[in-house]
């Protein structure tokens, strides 16, 4: 429990970064309000047709780029399972009791640029709920004999990941194209700052003070509710919050000058992999990053060249894994691709290279790019299916910029994108400069 | 080369329970301009021939996946590229599915587009090429290379259903199987599956007027003439295995994934399956912390991510907080779902498992454990069908196995249930003496001497644990395993033929 793995964040990315659009209108649901406490904490409520049920998201937003000191790799995501330690109030078995017996979902998952705490349950449990979540994050308790057994089960998480390669893809791709700044590790962390998790109880409480602050926090409440009565019992529980004053001091990547590749040898069969990765533009480049996310739902969509030559006439690849996520800092657009014939690597690699420097070089056609744009349009709407699926397609935007208004602002932004303009971005985003190759391939073995 | 237990043999005694004949419509109108689709065939992977074991998986993937007589795959992709449709697909034993979720805006372009996938299937040979391919690669990259929980709970699967059982081979197929299928196997098995007499229209949302009628007549008209309804088959049950027997799968992996099991005969439709239901929710509910196994192995001793229990089958569970609907069978397994284990470690986890497996077994719940997982049943219910699309899955499922809505079933019988009756049917359907045990690792042989010489294996920890901890650790330590049979086997010989 308690993180996201890689690929559900994976798929997540993709409809959620690609999901929000909006045309004139906006296409939030309807009766959507806001209200900020006097502490600084945010809380969305969103009332649904959806009787008795109530999605509640807490967002943090705090996540492994605030991880800045050496050898705390992970800690962010780490600190998501100490989350579910308890309180003197809540003691774990209380609180698992208390859960249970309200036969609520709970979970959690850690990314990049934050941390969200997510539960499904019914209406009526919203008080004892909202008790239990105000006590957690003002009143966490653990003693160090449970953090050094929690500390275990983090590994645990990292072993049942290790077995795919495209997890440690992304370790080596980020590792590898980052030099100072915190996406140069997973959230999960390198291994050997997990291993060393154990002897970081002092620290664990460091962090909680740092970052657990209403200042970071905004709670999203979708379903059976009614939003003013929402936000005055939420302020009941949550008022006594203090906020606090820490900012990370994220160091800045440097302009990437020359392309960088790595190779990874792999321990049991697999097909090769090939990574292409490129330095996007941060979310705070609102432009540009629109740009990028409508190129690349173009480029490497199913209708793209790339995927109809490689996969389904040629059929020289099996996997095409586009990546490209909305995040604070300038992160990676790229795609990962399994190909099916070890002699086709190359083949590969000079195809997909091929892909990213025609996006400078070949405009998008008018028809093209009203197709996209209506494709993330339908995508955003097919995902209003249910209150936890609104409150986690809000979870992902809000804790990127806390404000229902910068939702529809990216909308509007993605709507007004031009082709010259997505050629204009292409052609600076997609330098060999600033890119990163990561291929993987089985060991060979004398033993064939 | 498929595992096949020497004394593991068929029971031909017909199951009680048959799955519901076709019924053509099933609607759940509402007021969202999404409105969701599943056409479900009363066929699966218990139709593959022999010798071709994936032929039904590819012939529904070249319905969804695949170009038809008017269109190729190419052309379709870019028509519903825009609205954002796609068809997903789901193959199972008994049922396939084909569900998808359209906008009003768009619903009468895509209705006869997907009335063309299902009824003009071209089964061009660069389709069957290139889907043939990612099958294999299923199973030979997804389940032995990435992913060792899936393979392990496979494994599993493969041990408890012999070759000759119709569920003795990977819903996908096999990779030889998936080599023989050619056009002409596929189109047979078309005409004679996904015919109007074997299928399920379901439709949800806010359809026009008229809208499920008007679909379900397209379909009859394009899909197959072939008019006979074919006779529904009867799952066999299988033979318990024989005590307690391991296998170890053997491949390059950091740690040691495990799954255990046995054949159950309850499905959905037996009288004792609510009261199974909150056995396996108390003692591994899916992705839970509040389970008790879950609480003994994790969260005591943290010896891994997490433990879990089941008595349907449950792809994916990696992926998923709540299973996906449309995988219904006559026949489940019990199955205990052990996440990877530190090497050093899985031997005494092994141990902890079956202690915990055994007293259960002997000593059922207590009232306290009944009334609070009865409460979380009760209220969880309405959370597995939150959303439109899930509510028509589930209500698909409760079709097969002809029994009320799913919320509606639950929380009735929930509350006729006891204490009694839940222990009643721990007694009678959960031993842990007859067990199928796969554990994947890479020092197969090392692991297999340490089980049969079974000496103690005691834990250590990186803190000090409470006293009740350490007394039953000294229990665990040295509890016999009593394994009948330890087998090594390299995973490459999985899903082959």
């Amino acid at each position: 429990m308690k993180m996201a793995c890689k690929s559900i964040l994976f798929l997540m990315g993709l409809v959620l970064c690609t999901g929000l659009m909006a045309q004139a209108d906006s296409l939030l649901p309807p009766g959507a309000k806001t209200r900020v406490l006097p502490n600084g904490m945010r809380v969305v409520a969103i009332p649904t047709d959806t009787e008795d049920v109530v999605a509640l998201q807490i967002v943090m937003a705090v996540g492994s780029r605030n991880e800045v000191e050496k050898g705390k790799s992970g800690f962010a995501h780490f600190f998501e399972h100490l989350m579910f330690r308890g309180t003197d109030r809540y003691p774990n078995e209380v609180a698992q009791e208390m859960l249970k017996k309200a036969g609520v979902d709970s979970n959690a998952w850690t990314w990049d640029d934050q941390t969200v705490y997510h539960k499904v349950f019914l209406k009526e449990d919203l008080d004892k709920i909202l008790d239990y979540e105000a006590d957690r994050f003002m009143n966490l308790k653990y003693a160090e004999p449970e953090f050094r057994t929690e500390a275990l089960a983090v590994l645990g998480e990292y072993n049942k990941n290790s077995a795919n390669p495209t997890e440690k893809m992304f370790e080596v791709m980020q590792d590898k194209a980052f030099d100072k700044h915190t996406y140069k590790h997973t959230t999960m962390g390198f291994l050997e700052d997990i291993e060393q998790y154990p002897e970081g109880y002092e620290y664990s409480w460091d962090f909680f003070n740092r970052f657990y602050r209403p200042e970071y926090a905004t709670m999203i409440l979708v379903g059976d509710v009614k939003p003013d009565e929402t936000f005055a019992l939420v302020e009941k529980y949550f008022a006594p919050w203090k906020s606090g004053d820490y900012v990370a001091d994220l160091p800045v990547e440097p302009v990437q000058k020359s392309p960088r590749q790595a190779h990874i040898e792999w321990d049991s069969p697999t097909l090769p992999w090939v990574m292409v990765g490129y330095k996007a533009p941060a979310y705070s480049d609102l432009k540009d990053t629109a740009a990028i996310q409508l190129w690349e739902s173009l480029a490497f969509s199913k209708t793209g060249k790339l995927y109809q030559e490689l996969v389904l006439q040629e059929q020289i690849v099996d996997e095409f894994q586009p990546f490209f996520w909305l995040k604070k800092d300038p992160y990676l657009v790229g795609i990962a691709v399994r190909v099916t014939d070890d002699t086709k690597v190359e083949e590969v690699k000079r195809r997909v290279l091929q892909a990213f420097e025609e996006a400078a070089s070949k405009p998008v056609s008018p028809e093209r790019l009203e197709a996209v744009k209506s494709r993330v349009r339908y995508t955003f709407l097919q995902g209003l299916d249910s209150p936890a699926s609104i409150a986690s397609e809000l979870a992902f935007m809000l804790s990127l910029e806390p404000t229902l208004d910068s939702i529809d602002k990216y909308f509007q932004t993605l709507a007004e994108v031009d082709a010259q303009q997505l050629t204009e971005v292409a052609s600076r985003v997609f330098r060999p400069e600033g890119r990163t190759i990561v291929t993987l391939a089985a060991k060979e073995k004398e033993d064939k | 080369m498929k595992i096949r237990s020497a004394i593991l043999t068929l029971v031909v005694a017909l199951a009680a329970f048959c799955p519901a004949s076709a019924q053509e419509l099933l609607t759940q109108p509402g007021e969202s301009p999404l409105i969701n689709l599943r056409l479900q065939f009363h066929t699966g992977a218990i139709h593959d021939p022999s010798d071709k074991e994936g032929l039904c998986y590819l012939a529904a993937y070249s319905l969804s996946e695949g170009s038809t007589e008017r269109h190729s795959y190419q052309e379709l992709l870019e028509i519903f590229y825009p609205w954002a449709v796609s068809v997903d697909t789901t193959v199972g034993k008994e049922r396939v599915t084909f569900s998808t979720t359209v906008h009003r805006d768009h619903l009468d372009e895509v209705t006869p587009l997907l009335v063309e996938m299902m009824g003009r299937p071209a089964f061009a040979e660069k389709d069957l090429e290139r889907l043939r391919d990612k099958a294999k690669n299923y199973l030979t990259q997804e389940l032995r290379v990435n992913n060792d929980e899936e393979l392990g709970k496979e494994v599993l699967y493969l041990q408890i259903y012999p070759e000759s059982h119709p569920y003795g081979h990977h819903n996908v197929g096999s990779v030889r199987g998936l080599e023989a299928v050619d056009q002409t196997a596929l189109k047979d098995f078309y005409t004679h599956h996904f015919t109007p007499a074997n299928l399920t229209v379901a439709v949800a949302g806010g359809y026009p007027e008229g809208y499920p009628e008007k679909l379900a007549g397209l379909l009859k008209e394009a899909l197959p003439s072939q008019s006979a309804m074919p006779e529904p088959v009867r799952v066999p049950h299988p033979a318990s295995p024989a005590g307690r027997r391991v296998t170890i799968v053997e491949k390059d992996t950091r740690s040691v994934a495990m799954s255990i099991g046995f054949p159950i005969e309850v499905n959905r439709s037996h009288p004792d399956w609510t009261a199974l239901f909150l056995f396996r929710s108390f003692f591994g509910e899916h992705r839970s912390s509040n389970s008790y196994l879950y609480q003994r192995l994790r969260e005591a001793r943290g010896l891994n991510y997490g433990d879990y229990a089941y008595i349907e089958y449950f792809p994916n569970g990696m992926h998923l907080m709540q299973p996906e609907p449309n995988y219904p069978r006559q026949e489940q397994i019990f199955q205990i779902w052990i996440r990877p284990v530190q090497p050093e470690t899985a031997v005494f986890a092994l141990r902890a498992t079956l202690f915990e497996l055994e007293k259960i077994a002997r000593d059922g719940l207590t009232q306290e454990q009944f009334e609070a997982t009865r409460s979380f049943l009760k209220k969880n219910a309405p959370l597995l069908v939150a959303s439109s699309e899930r509510r028509l899955g589930y209500a698909l499922d409760s079709k097969f196995y002809a029994t009320k809505p799913f919320v509606e079933k639950l929380r009735t019988e929930l509350d006729r249930l006891t204490l009694e009756d839940v222990n009643k049917a721990i007694r009678k359907h959960i031993q842990a003496d007859n067990l199928e045990i796969v554990l994947v690792t890479k020092s197969g042989v090392g692991l297999r001497k340490a089980l049969l010489e079974g000496k103690p294996t005691p834990m250590t920890y990186n803190s000090d644990k409470p006293q009740s901890i350490k007394n039953e650790d000294k229990l665990i330590q040295s509890h016999p395993l009593n394994l009948d049979e330890v087998r090594v086997v390299p995973v490459n010989s999985f899903f082959r033929d």
